[in-house]
């Protein structure tokens, strides 16, 4: 049974016309899942998760958390613990303090809401720090303290909004892996909420895409890789970025940098009657072939090196328009700015079709 | 870039006149509070002819100083308390609530202050007396009639200082405050009101300096049992002799309250003024 369940959950902002920050969310989250809300700034992530900690109206459909509709619940009633952005640790209470608070609160005996605070000090490397307040801790160690606020409580749904964010990019990745790995632990559904795809790619048992307030698509990280629903989560699932372009077709094959690329079989159906389709294909799916192959003329215009592979970034001509593409190819024996490639596709299927204007995908 | 030399002894002269202007006062006050009866009686003199300690003894003889105290610290602390803790609710409600007439009651309690004081007086008087004739609560020479007096006085600055302190407090905090299972009351009490804690101070010692230091109401709305320390110092001056000695003496000692006070929130004033600055 879902733990969690959003069934057409809608948050409308009161303007004319009224904002629909989320609008029409269907969402079920199972017992222990991770699961992350990715998607850009505005497209309506906090307001979702805010709806099921209850700082959010819900202005139609409904929120279970358990098997209660906690739709109309205040916070205090929903068994939830948030970990905000902004962290909001009580700046006149001590680390210990800030993370008994919530014991404290239900009037928990004060030798259990020691014991607890210690346990999770201990899980979060806080052992030292418990006398301390907010303001003499670094941004990783406060951090730690507002995970260690919502662990303390054992709840039933973990939330998180951007927890990372403040972090700086070499702690952030290292906290990234001990939250996940945390989660493992305690077995506690949570939610996460973040902008950045590759939190949600290595994080989350399974990623729901939102944007513009609307769920795109949520499926485990490798599905919405491979199997993109649209055009939008092909474009922002993956860095760098899918080549995503609108090219003409003639049923079977487009063309693409001077080149006819023929689609797969299944495609072909599905791109019938079609004079446009939206054809994406990832950097890692291209390959450069010899100047006397035949392939997809690319003129070179940059080359980021990574080390174990190299970015080849050059354009590459779109029905007379220069469109930039993007190459992954092996970090030895990189081509120079200025210099033509001739690409071609590793693996004939690896292509993904959309329609030209609904964007959705054009086969299953 | 040096500065010419004309301009340093045309501001050091203006500084000494400035800080003469300031300490003078200072100087007369103290050496007065400190001469015997005699020196004050006639010219004035710059300095005492002999120290003596009496006026700070006889001070308290000459006139109901004590009681003066007494009516004074209940009155101010009185309005002080009643300041803070209706400002806190009203701050907290319009910082955090939207509802409607929000605007309007802003605006309502920030124009208040823009007449002044004496406007209010004979309307104020009115009301007391009316309101004594109805239903018997005396309100004209009681203290509680005094304290509302300084309530009105207090409470739209109080409010509005109050607001901007509570504005400058994230949200967030009572939203944690909410998850982690608090109501709204309780989040007030034990997350906003702590983190206020410099605005608070501040307007405490805004509402009870207002209040000790009146003079124009309490000349009002006084009686002989409720005279407070603005007022009751006008007794030392008697029909034959202005026991100015005793007068300074007295101004003295009914200054070390206000000084007190101001010592001991002074470290959450300047935090309170230098509220918001740094994130
Ligand atoms: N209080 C509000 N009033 C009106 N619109 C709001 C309010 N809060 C958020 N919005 C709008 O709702 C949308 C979603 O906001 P939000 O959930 O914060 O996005 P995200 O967290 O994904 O960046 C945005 O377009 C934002 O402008
Ligand atoms: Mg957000």
């Amino acid at each position: 049974m879902a733990e969690v369940e959003y069934r057409a959950a809608t948050r409308a902002y009161p303007s004319t016309p009224p904002v629909r920050a989320v609008d029409s969310l269907d969402l079920e989250i199972g017992d222990g899942e991770f699961l992350v809300l990715v998607g850009p700034s505005g497209s309506g992530k906090s307001t979702a998760l805010r709806m099921l900690a209850g700082l959010e109206d819900v202005d139609e459909g409904g929120i279970s958390i358990g098997s209660a509709d906690v739709t109309g619940t205040p916070p205090k009633a929903r068994d939830i613990a948030m970990v905000f952005q902004s962290y909001a640790l009580y700046p006149h209470m001590t680390v210990g303090e800030n993370m008994g608070f919530a014991l404290k609160l239900r009037k928990t005996p004060k030798d259990v809401i020691r014991r607890k605070v210690a346990e999770a000090a201990d899980m979060l490397d806080l052992r030292e720090f418990l006398d301390r307040k907010p303001r003499a801790l670094s941004g990783g160690q406060r951090q730690r303290v507002a995970m260690g606020r919502a662990i303390v409580r054992d709840p039933s749904v973990f939330l998180m909004d951007e927890p990372l964010s403040n972090l700086d990019a070499k702690l952030r990745v290292e906290t990234r892996a001990n939250i996940a790995a945390l989660q493992r632990k305690l077995g506690t559904t949570t939610i996460y909420v973040t902008h950045d795809q590759v939190e949600a790619m290595t994080m989350g048992d399974r990623v729901a895409v939102l944007d513009g307030g609307v769920l795109q698509q949520v499926a485990a990280p490798r599905e919405l890789y491979d199997n993109p629903a649209n055009s939008f989560v092909a474009g922002f699932i993956g860095s760098p970025a899918m080549n995503l372009e609108t090219v003409p077709s003639r049923g079977d094959s487009v063309l693409l940098g001077g080149h006819r690329v023929e689609l797969p079989r299944a495609a072909q159906a599905a791109a019938e009657g079609l004079d446009e389709v939206m054809f994406g294909v990832r950097p890692e799916a291209l390959r450069p072939v010899p100047a006397e192959e035949e392939g997809i003329r690319m003129d070179v215009e940059l080359v980021e090196e990574l080390g174990a592979d190299a970015l080849v970034i050059g354009s590459v001509d779109v029905s007379g328009a220069a469109k930039r593409f993007t190459v992954r190819t092996d970090g030895r024996g990189v081509p120079g700015a200025g210099e033509t490639l001739n690409l071609v596709l590793r693996d004939h299927e690896e292509v993904h079709l959309f329609h030209p204007s609904t964007g959705q995908r054009l086969v299953a | 870039m040096r500065e010419p030399r004309w301009f340093q002894w045309v501001r050091g002269v203006g500084l000494c006149l400035l800080t003469l202007f300031t300490v003078i006062p200072l100087y007369v006050m103290v050496t007065t509070s400190v001469k015997p009866l005699s020196d004050v009686q006639d010219t004035f003199q710059w300095l005492p002819s002999a120290l003596t300690l009496e006026p700070y003894v006889d001070m308290w003889s000459t006139v109901r100083l004590a009681d003066y105290f007494v009516n004074s610290a209940v009155v101010s602390l009185g309005a002080a308390a009643f300041s803070v803790l209706i400002a806190l609710f009203a701050a907290y409600a319009i910082s955090r609530y939207r509802f409607r007439g929000r605007d309007a009651f802003r605006f309502t309690v920030l124009s208040t202050q823009m007449f002044p004081g004496i406007l209010f007086l004979l309307p104020l008087y009115l009301i007391y007396a009316t309101v004594g004739q109805a239903t018997g609560i005396v309100l004209q020479g009681s203290h509680i009639g005094l304290i509302i007096t300084y309530l009105t006085f207090s409470l739209p600055f109080s409010i509005w200082m109050l607001v901007s302190y509570f504005d400058s407090i994230p949200v967030d905090l009572d939203e944690a405050a909410y998850i982690d299972g608090a109501g709204p009351v309780q989040t007030l009490w034990r997350v906003v009101i702590p983190a206020a804690k410099p605005g608070i101070a501040a307007v405490s010692i805004y509402a009870f300096m207002t209040a000790w230091g009146e003079t124009l109401f309490a000349s009002i709305m006084t009686d002989s049992d409720s005279t407070t320390l603005a007022i009751g110092l006008r007794d030392y001056s008697t029909q034959s002799t202005v026991y100015w000695n005793e007068v300074m003496s007295a101004s003295l000692v009914v200054s070390i309250p206000v000084v007190l006070g101001f010592l001991a929130l002074q470290r959450y004033l300047v935090q309170g003024l230098t509220a918001g600055a740094v994130k």
